[in-house]
């Protein structure tokens, strides 16, 4: 059962969309992953100006890039992804040639930038999972609630929550294997 | 037995085995591919729980008007900079006199054309789009407009052109356009206008999603100081989506 919420019908549709050229479907990878991309770079970067700079131009490399992509139902995003990682790196390598600056992320090993990284991804797919199972995995995981806790908070059977958090973690981990795949 | 259900696995990560059978529970100590399952399942869990202090931003700016205007024309090459004309200035294109081998030559290329059009077609012109324009009022009390700033979208390149030729013009002086931020703190300088009043100048975008959106043109003395003299002729603010 690994269908991810990332892997559905829609994105294949959108990816289409994407590579024929139209700007709405631009536009709405833009809503889909706008944050996810800025948040990556935000963190790699510490500069909000420098995030929102990196996040344009992967949109825009997507868009003249899109011929290179082939329309499935998880590569859109993980293309995405790999996009912004190199945009992150031409800007750590614009800033060093500039200034030498030696920043915190800077001084991350490659080891700690691919799980802050997988961290932010693995939160961005948290925030994209249908509800109620949005609800009930963050119930579980950041509020710490045992699952009798989470079914009379949400007046849900027990074996209704049990079983969103199963498949909301096996959903997670097919979406972070996808991106691994394709991405690296 | 054969492997064990993903969801089952997925039930032993996270601590509920007694949602298991005894049989599972066997299979699962003797074998190695779904105890190697259950223990990714775990950590990803703990991973998962780390993921709570990982909120996710948005950008800070108007991005998607910034990635509208840079795919604008559809094409899948970078559009070409903008040539630095000063704004005002209609520049005339010259005229040539077709030889007249030219003139046979593309009367007998009307028929391929059919054929070579996509090949052959020219560029579009260029896509210019105006997004604002304010006016730029003295800053006494009579408000009193001597000039005009325009935002434009050119070639997916953002450009602030600035007319103001009836500004007091000062030998040894001059006027130079500024962007100060709303926030009263910060400002930029942006260039000087030319002995007209006319300037062309490229902004990035981000600048004026940071708030840097009054234009200020000042009187500019020569005395080598790069900073704004404080002598502000007129402004505008340009509307937050320009």
């Amino acid at each position: 059962m690994s269908r991810t919420d990332w892997a559905d019908s829609s994105i294949t549709e959108l990816s289409a969309r994407l590579v024929d050229g139209d700007h709405d479907g631009l536009a709405e990878c833009y809503h889909r992953w706008s944050g996810l991309i800025y948040t990556l770079a935000l963190r790699s970067l510490g500069s909000p100006v420098d995030a929102d700079d990196v996040t344009s131009q992967v949109f825009i490399s997507a868009w003249t890039g899109r011929l290179r992509l082939t329309p499935s139902e998880s590569a859109l995003p993980a293309w995405l992804i790999g996009i912004a990682r190199h945009r992150i790196a031409d800007k750590w390598a614009e800033r060093s040639r500039a200034t030498k600056i030696e920043g915190v992320a800077a001084a991350m090993t490659p080891t700690q930038q691919d799980s802050q990284e997988e961290r932010i991804v693995l939160r961005h797919c948290v925030e994209t999972l249908a509800e109620p199972r949005r609800t009930v995995v963050k119930l579980a995981f950041y509020d710490d609630l045992t699952h009798e806790e989470i079914s009379e908070r949400l007046g849900m059977p027990l074996g209704t929550v049990k079983s969103h958090v199963r498949r909301g973690l096996l959903s997670l981990r097919a979406s972070l294997q996808e991106v691994a795949h394709v991405a690296h | 037995m054969s492997h064990i259900d993903d969801e089952l696995l997925a039930a032993a990560a996270l601590g509920d085995d007694q949602d298991l059978s005894t049989a599972e529970r066997a299979h699962l100590l003797d074998c190695a591919t779904c105890s190697a399952a259950v223990a990714e399942l775990r950590s990803l869990g703990e991973e998962l729980r780390s993921t709570r202090d990982e909120p996710l931003s948005e950008p800070t700016g108007d991005l998607l008007a910034v990635i509208s205007a840079a795919t604008a024309s559809g094409r899948s090459t970078r559009p070409a900079r903008e040539p630095q004309t000063p704004a005002g200035t209609v520049v005339p294109l010259p005229i040539r006199r077709t030889p007249t081998w030219i003139k046979a030559g593309a009367a007998a290329a009307v028929v391929g054309g059919f054929l070579l059009g996509r090949v052959t077609a020219p560029e579009p012109p260029p896509q210019t789009r105006v997004l604002a324009s304010v006016p730029l009022d003295t800053l006494d009390t009579q408000h009193q407009q001597l000039g005009q700033a325009k935002m434009r979208v050119s070639n997916s390149h953002m450009f602030l052109d600035v007319t103001a030729a009836s500004l007091p013009v000062k030998a040894k002086e001059m006027h130079e356009v500024w962007l100060i931020n709303l926030d009263g703190k910060r400002m930029v300088a942006v260039g000087l206008l030319d002995p007209d009043g006319n300037g062309t100048f490229e902004i990035p975008q981000w600048l004026l999603d940071q708030g840097y959106r009054i234009v200020d043109i000042s009187n500019e003395p020569d005395d080598g100081n790069p900073n704004h003299s404080g002598d502000s002729l007129v402004r505008g603010t340009l509307p937050q989506r320009a």
